[in-house]
């Protein structure tokens, strides 16, 4: 699955990173195996948001196949 | 972004008010610390964004008598100097105006979904709100 980052965390894992991982899954889930391929990073839900489809989602929310999914760093604002 | 045409497209919209307030938020040529800063690299989010502008504004409206608002913000990238927001509302009393644009900055600066960094001589750094910027959405 493919999943895009915005802000510091594309530093960490690139604008765009392929998950190995079976759907449907979980954002929870997802983020688990993120966090392990970099655990020097904090992927923590509290500081990286997540958005299914464009919409602000937590972590019980089931991803499907098609679906996109994303993560946020906290925003800088205007 | 035009403040010229953004300033005009608020006049137009503002029919019988009696007060319009606007700023300008210009990138700054030196980082909180002093430092050089060539220019600002905003990123944005294809639906997010928008819809964090769109509820800010709505916000606004809902909670001063206003006639219109009226914000638009750059993406991308930002030399010094150059500005970045504009944010007016218009009233049918300037104190209304004045506090619906204090509003909109105060919450622009913490809420709108955009990513920073300052780029310069010394390197890049990501930005994020300052207690100062979170202390003043707290009055509102």
């Amino acid at each position: 699955m493919r999943v895009r980052f915005y802000g510091r965390l594309a530093d960490a894992f690139g604008r765009d990173c392929h998950v190995g991982i079976d759907l449907p899954c979980t954002v929870g889930a997802t983020r688990e195996q993120l966090q392990a391929l970099r655990p020097d990073k904090d992927l923590d839900y509290r500081r990286a948001k997540a958005c299914v489809n464009g919409v602000l989602v937590e972590d019980d929310c089931v991803v499907h196949e098609g679906d996109s999914l994303e993560f946020l760093a906290p925003v800088s604002g205007g | 972004m035009s403040v010229e045409r953004e300033t005009a497209a608020l006049v137009g919209a503002s029919a019988g008010a009696g007060a319009i307030v606007t700023f300008v938020g210009i990138a700054r040529a030196s980082s909180k610390s002093g430092e050089q800063v060539d220019r600002l690299v905003l990123e944005d989010h294809p639906s997010l964004t928008r819809q964090s502008l769109d509820e800010i504004a709505a916000a606004a409206v809902a909670r001063f008598d206003v006639s219109a608002i009226r914000i638009a913000h750059r993406t991308g990238t930002i030399p010094a100097g150059e500005p970045i927001v504009f944010a007016g509302a218009a009233a049918p009393h300037r104190r209304e105006a004045f506090e619906a644009v204090d509003y909109l900055m105060d919450r622009l600066k913490t809420e709108a979904v955009f990513w920073k960094r300052e780029e310069g001589p010394g390197g890049s750094r990501w930005i994020e709100p300052t207690d100062a910027d979170h202390a003043a959405k707290e009055r509102w």
